[in-house]
């Protein structure tokens, strides 16, 4: 059926159907979900193409954790999924060009206004792991209403729980472009920026974040991490020596001074920050296992041993600390121990490998 | 010289008293002369919108006396496209050198002109006849030549008898030693990834949010190669018996030295994402080529707490003056290019930061590094070749850029490096990949090509580096392998003891000007030079002279010194 069918479809619904839809719409807004589902369900006896209803049905469906049934109809006719791509298609046209939204708004007043612009397929389809589709979605409904900052916020928090930072940073930039007083919108804006390892843009976010919201430990130490990996680690260490202003009895804005100064090659200091670190927060492995490090490097093995003996303790699943504890015992000639101390990193890490490689392929998205 | 005098010994002596007159501050200037210089080779390496992994590796270069006429020649490796437009494939080049910076295409003349798809070149004597042969390593076969030792080459791919060489592996870095001290080189070939050109990754690769083509992590590693010479051009595969290739890796960088403290040369190799290799020689005497895998619990392998770094190219130098040969690995963009401090029996040290080479690499992708003292104040310096993979780094505010200038870091002497790159005229932005270096003007200092892709290599002349005090060495084995690759030279001079080892390959795909330079700073005179032959011999000299331009010294396994051009 071409696009233009569809619209005059939708145009030429009788009006007792028109009706009769509006009102399973309104079931659904009341959360009478099987109610809604039994007025689509009508439509699309008589008008199996009617995408829109196919569209909330879905949505339905979704909301009533029936995931396959709204799989199903998302995914009927992939190519038909929004009716803008189809329009798009049919046309030649980009779903992003102006006409063509004027005439899809004018068909679908309805549609747009509550179901394409809040990008119900778009979650849909994050939820069903569908991420491709689910990033173009969001860029279709974006181009109808760029300036929603609500949906924004929603796709933007939506895709960094996915860990599609990309589309993410996008939303956010959206959001701060029509609310520029957000705080929260600033903050993650800078967060998925620091994911993906852009760090003048995350810089410029957390700073408008502080700006807004005041300083906050959190905010601190994200920026001062982003002027680490800038590299600036003189103005990260002032970030992080502010954030130990604000929860002096905190153990990771100490841990994060130790990762600047070891940047600065400025070890003793480091060990002195990781020490601190590990007191006020005795649950952190990392501050001993860089301890242990700094230790190893000194060629202080047995102090090394001790201490990295204490992060395996704190966190057995800690690789870093076996790999650093081979390394000892190699230095202290105990080969059959760090044999097994390598074994155990390389166990562990293949472990959280498994796990990470997948994050990162999506976080680098 | 205790031992031997040097045959023009007035003209040496002359040389060092004019070095004598020199005083002030010597300051290194590079100054790129490829524009007439006669070297005209613009590198092909796949599209420019490099869409996949085979296409960002880039060539290196070798700067090698082919001709015996005294002076660095350059050879210049090309690489190739998936779609190439109508003519003549790309080849790689051979330039003599005519002096003065000026080079003549001899590639056809000489026989030479690979199609392949090439990567490195390597030069060294691997039938002990007294003139480079040279290795060339392709994605897909490799190319032997033979000198011929007439300015002609002859391909013997097909004579070694090591069907590895002609394999359709991505091959990468390769150095020559002597591994099992028979008086021949040896060879060691690192090889990326397992990639065929008719199935290139599907999935979408994706860096910063950006989509790219796909990394060695979208790709399964390589296996490397080892070859044991047999002295006729043939050589025996002996990777699975050495145990180098039941351990795969996306190889990049190889160097030879000696890595924990014993006579045996043993290889480091820069791998991509897969953790770096430390294999110690384990090799009995005439017994086959066994390594011992130390990537791990040396320290060497990895960083922070076993954490894999991108390696890409590699060098080895005393850079601390403790007599062992230190490290150095560069690496990707957001990541810091790695000093592993020797500290003796096999066991590093990661000392990056503290050596102030940490944070100021971060946003550089580096490839071809090198250890050399350009200023010749007696240490070692650090050279670093950058240039990213990805065109899109330029697209948005990425932290990094495409096109990169080059680093050099000069030694301060405390165990810490100063960046000097702007003020040494390292500015211009290139996608460099490889680099050799040598004294290509016979002007004493050490001067530079950089193999940049899609473009003219750089020729950086070295202006200022020769006002300190110097000597060079060229060594020349008997019962050891005729390079003299292996040989460890301690010299003392002005209270300091200097450790080099004579290299073939190293850096990145690329091989350097065989010579061992030591800057003297304003030490009149070299008090003790000893030299450890790889045959095990051990010769010392005493009260050395300077060198001056022109003339350095040869010394021959047993047979004394002589001066470089009498």
């Amino acid at each position: 059926m071409s696009a233009l069918a569809l619209i005059l479809l939708a145009q030429l619904l009788t009006p007792e159907e028109r009706t009769a839809f509006e009102g399973a719409i309104r079931l659904h807004l009341a959360s009478d979900l099987d109610g809604a589902l039994r007025g689509y369900r009508e439509i699309l006896d008589a008008h199996p193409d009617f995408v829109p209803a196919r569209l909330y049905r879905a949505e339905a469906f979704w909301l009533l954790e029936k995931r396959d049934e709204a799989r199903r109809d998302l995914s009927l006719g992939r190519g038909d999924l929004l009716l803008s791509r189809i329009l798009g298609r049919t046309f030649g046209q980009s779903v992003d060009s102006d006409p063509l939204v004027a005439r899809l708004s004018a068909a679908y007043p309805l549609e747009q206004n509550r179901f394409l612009a809040t990008g119900t397929p778009g979650l849909i389809l994050l939820s069903l792991g569908e991420f491709e589709e689910a990033i173009a979605d969001y860029r279709r409904v974006t181009a109808i209403d760029p300036e929603d900052a609500t949906f924004n916020r929603q796709m933007g928090a939506a895709f960094s729980s996915t860990k599609l930072f990309l589309p993410a940073v996008e939303a956010f930039e959206r959001v701060v472009a029509a609310a520029p007083k957000d705080v929260s919108a600033w903050r993650q804006l800078g967060s998925a920026n620091l994911v993906l390892q852009r760090w003048a843009p995350a810089i410029v976010a957390l700073e408008r974040a502080i700006d807004l919201a005041g300083e906050e430990g959190g905010l601190l130490l994200a920026l001062g991490y982003a002027h680490e990996r800038k590299p600036d680690t003189e103005k990260a260490l002032l970030l992080y020596r502010r954030a130990v202003r604000l929860a002096p009895e905190s153990g990771r804005p100490h841990y994060r001074i130790g990762r600047a100064l070891m940047a600065q090659g400025k070890l003793e200091e480091a060990e002195k920050a990781f020490t601190k670190s590990s007191f006020l927060d005795p649950k952190m492995p990392e501050p001993l296992g860089f301890l242990g490090e700094i230790q190893l490097k000194r060629g202080e093995s047995e102090h090394a041993l001790a201490t990295l003996e204490r992060a395996v303790a704190v966190d057995p699943a800690y690789f870093e600390a076996y790999y650093h504890l081979a390394r000892v015992y190699r230095r202290l000639g105990r080969g059959e121990e760090a044999q097994k101390a390598l074994a155990r990193y390389e166990e562990l890490k293949r472990e959280k490998r498994g796990v990470l490689s997948q994050e990162e392929v999506l976080a680098l998205r | 010289m205790s031992r031997t005098s040097p045959e023009d010994a007035d003209g040496v002596r002359f040389g060092a008293l004019l070095l004598l007159l020199w005083s002030g501050e010597a300051q290194v200037r590079f100054v790129d002369v490829v524009e007439g210089s006669g070297v005209d080779l613009v590198t092909t390496f796949g599209s420019k919108e490099k869409r996949y992994i085979i296409e960002y590796t880039g060539t290196g270069a070798a700067l090698t006396d082919y001709d015996l006429d005294g002076d660095l020649d350059l050879y210049l490796v090309n690489g190739s496209a998936i779609e190439l437009p109508p003519g003549a494939p790309p080849t790689d080049r051979l330039y003599r050198n005519e002096g003065g910076f000026r080079f003549m295409d001899v590639t056809e003349a000489a026989g030479l002109g690979d199609t392949g798809w090439g990567g490195g070149s390597l030069a060294g004597d691997v039938d002990n006849d007294g003139d480079p042969d040279l290795l060339v390593t392709n994605f897909g076969p490799n190319v032997l030549y033979r000198n011929n030792g007439d300015g002609t080459f002859t391909d013997v791919t097909k004579l070694t008898g090591a069907a590895g060489l002609e394999d359709g592996r991505w091959h990468s870095s390769a150095a020559f030693g002597d591994l099992d001290a028979d008086g021949f080189l040896d060879l060691y070939i690192a090889n990326h990834a397992v990639y065929r050109m008719e199935e290139p990754p599907k999935l979408p690769c994706f860096w910063k949010g950006i989509q790219i083509a796909c990394g060695p992590l979208a790709h399964r590693p390589e296996s490397h190669l080892v070859y044991r010479n047999r002295g006729d051009f043939s050589f025996a595969d002996v990777s699975d018996s050495s145990g180098v290739s039941s351990k795969p890796g996306f190889g990049f960088g190889v160097v030879m030295d000696y890595f924990d403290d014993d006579e045996r040369l043993d290889v480091y190799v820069a791998n991509d994402l897969s953790g770096n290799f430390l294999f110690l020689n384990r090799t009995e005497a005439k017994g086959g080529i066994v390594f011992e895998d130390a990537s791990a619990l040396s320290g060497a392998g990895f960083v922070e707490g076993g954490r894999e770094q991108a390696g890409m190219g590699v060098d080895s130098g005393d850079f601390n003056g403790d007599g062992r040969p230190d490290v150095h690995t560069t690496n990707f963009s957001d990541d810091y290019n790695t000093l592993y401090r020797n500290d003796g029996s096999g066991l590093f040290t990661d000392v990056s930061f503290e050596a102030r080479l940490g944070e100021v690499t971060l946003p550089y992708l580096g490839w071809a590094t090198a250890f050399a003292d350009f200023d010749f104040d007696s240490d070692l310096d650090l050279l670093v070749v950058n240039g990213h993979i990805y065109p899109e780094a330029d697209r948005f505010q990425s932290g990094t850029g495409y096109a990169q200038s080059n680093l050099l870091f000069e030694n301060a002497g405390d165990g810490t490096f100063r960046d000097v790159s702007a003020r040494s005229g390292l500015v211009e932005k290139k996608l460099g990949r490889g680099a050799a270096l040598g004294d290509v003007d016979e002007d004493g200092d050490i001067d530079v090509v950089v193999a940049n892709m899609h473009a003219l290599p750089a020729l950086l002349r070295n202006d200022g580096g020769n006002r300190r005090r110097w000597v060079r060495f060229l060594l020349v084995g008997r019962e050891s392998n005729r390079d003299g690759v292996g040989a460890r030279v301690v010299l003392e001079a002005g209270g300091r003891s200097q450790t080099r080892t004579s290299k073939s390959g190293g850096g990145y795909l690329s091989s350097h000007d065989p010579r061992l330079h030591f800057g003297l700073a304003e030490a009149p005179t070299v008090e003790r030079l000893r030299i450890l032959w790889p045959s095990g011999a051990v010769e010392v000299y005493e009260t050395f002279p300077p060198g001056e331009p022109g003339k350095g010294y040869v010394i021959k396994e047993g047979a004394g010194v002589a001066a470089e051009r009498p």
